[in-house]
């Protein structure tokens, strides 16, 4: 009888989520605030050509690779060269970019902007697709020193152009054995 | 009065479903930071490339390669950048432990370059040329979609 006495007064547990709710909001803030969506990088992919895949005993024998296993991709119908400046100024940027198509070699704009150069390039790049037999593949060539953001702009014109398989080819000054 | 009767209406509001969004939230930012503190370099600049497209998510076995301004690799847990020659060894060693994990030998690994804007094409292309000489074949570069 004393107990259901008790029952009737007692308020229940009270569980109090303010300082709960508190801590968490601070928490959430804390992470928006350090939180760097990684979802603004995109991808290019770049495919290496088909090659018997070897094993790690084959690795473990051949532990010096040669760096002379040159193109990643060797099928293209055209390149584009793209040269730097080495004057202690404007070291890393476009200075010349060739369109080398067989025996002919076109030199798009070599004093404008980059942006600029990208439009020639890319208009450059459209008209001369169309007569091409192999109409996916084009390889850049780049000086060692090239900026690495000035190749990709590269990269990504010849991408809008509709080469999908954009090979790399060795910078003509690279210093073998490396 | 209209509330003559005397009793008082306390007004409580319901803070569960606001709990729940909260913590549900909390989840996934806290998920999100282990993500990319465990995979992305912050300080690679990436460039630009309108080309580039969303991330490929059905890629299990990623392996992350961070190169610094100075084409240097960097290596999560190492403080220290990777010189040319500790960069070929890693790759290596990451090629046969990728061979021990794959049930038929064959290697799937996809090698993501995340290079900074300003290191130098010769330096990334050293970096592409050691993983294929190591036996990797799918690359993958990473650049910023937007600005």
């Amino acid at each position: 009888m004393k107990r259901r006495e008790y029952k009737d007064d007692d308020p229940g547990v009270v569980l109090p989520i303010t300082p709960m709710l508190d801590m968490a909001f601070q928490l959430l803030a804390f992470f928006i605030f350090t939180y760097h969506p990684s979802d603004l990088e995109g991808q290019m992919e770049l495919n290496l050509p088909d090659k018997p895949e070897a094993s790690a005993e084959q690795v473990v024998d051949n532990p010096t690779p040669s760096m002379d296993d040159k193109d990643p991709i060797v099928e293209a119908d055209i390149s584009i060269m793209v040269r730097t400046y080495h004057d202690g100024e404007k070291n890393g940027d476009i200075s010349q970019i060739l369109v080398k198509e067989g025996p002919n070699e076109v030199v798009v704009r070599p004093e404008e902007q980059l942006v600029k150069q990208q439009e020639a390039l890319l208009k450059e790049l459209t008209n001369r697709r169309e007569g091409l037999s192999n109409k996916e593949g084009i390889k850049i060539q780049a000086e060692g020193g090239l900026k690495w953001e000035k190749f990709v702009a590269i990269m990504d014109t010849c991408r809008k152009a509709g080469f999908k398989d954009v090979g790399f080819a060795p910078p003509p000054d690279l210093v073998p054995g490396l | 009065m209209s509330h003559g009767s005397g009793v008082v209406d306390k007004c409580e509001p319901n803070l569960t479903p606001l709990l729940d969004v909260v913590l549900q939230l909390l989840m996934f930012f806290m998920m999100c930071v282990n993500f990319v503190t465990e995979q992305v370099n912050e300080d690679i600049k990436l460039p630009y490339a309108q080309s580039a497209r969303p991330m490929d998510k059905g890629d299990q076995d990623v392996l992350f390669l961070n190169i610094d301004d100075h084409g240097q690799l960097l290596v999560l847990g190492r403080e220290e950048p990777l010189n040319l020659l500790k960069t070929k060894y890693y790759l290596k060693r990451q090629y046969e432990d990728a061979v021990k994990a794959s049930p038929d030998g064959k290697v799937r690994t996809v090698i993501v370059i995340r290079a900074h804007k300003n290191a130098d094409y010769a330096q990334v292309y050293q970096v592409l040329q050691m993983c294929k000489a190591e036996g990797f074949r799918k690359l993958s570069l990473r650049a910023m979609t937007r600005g």
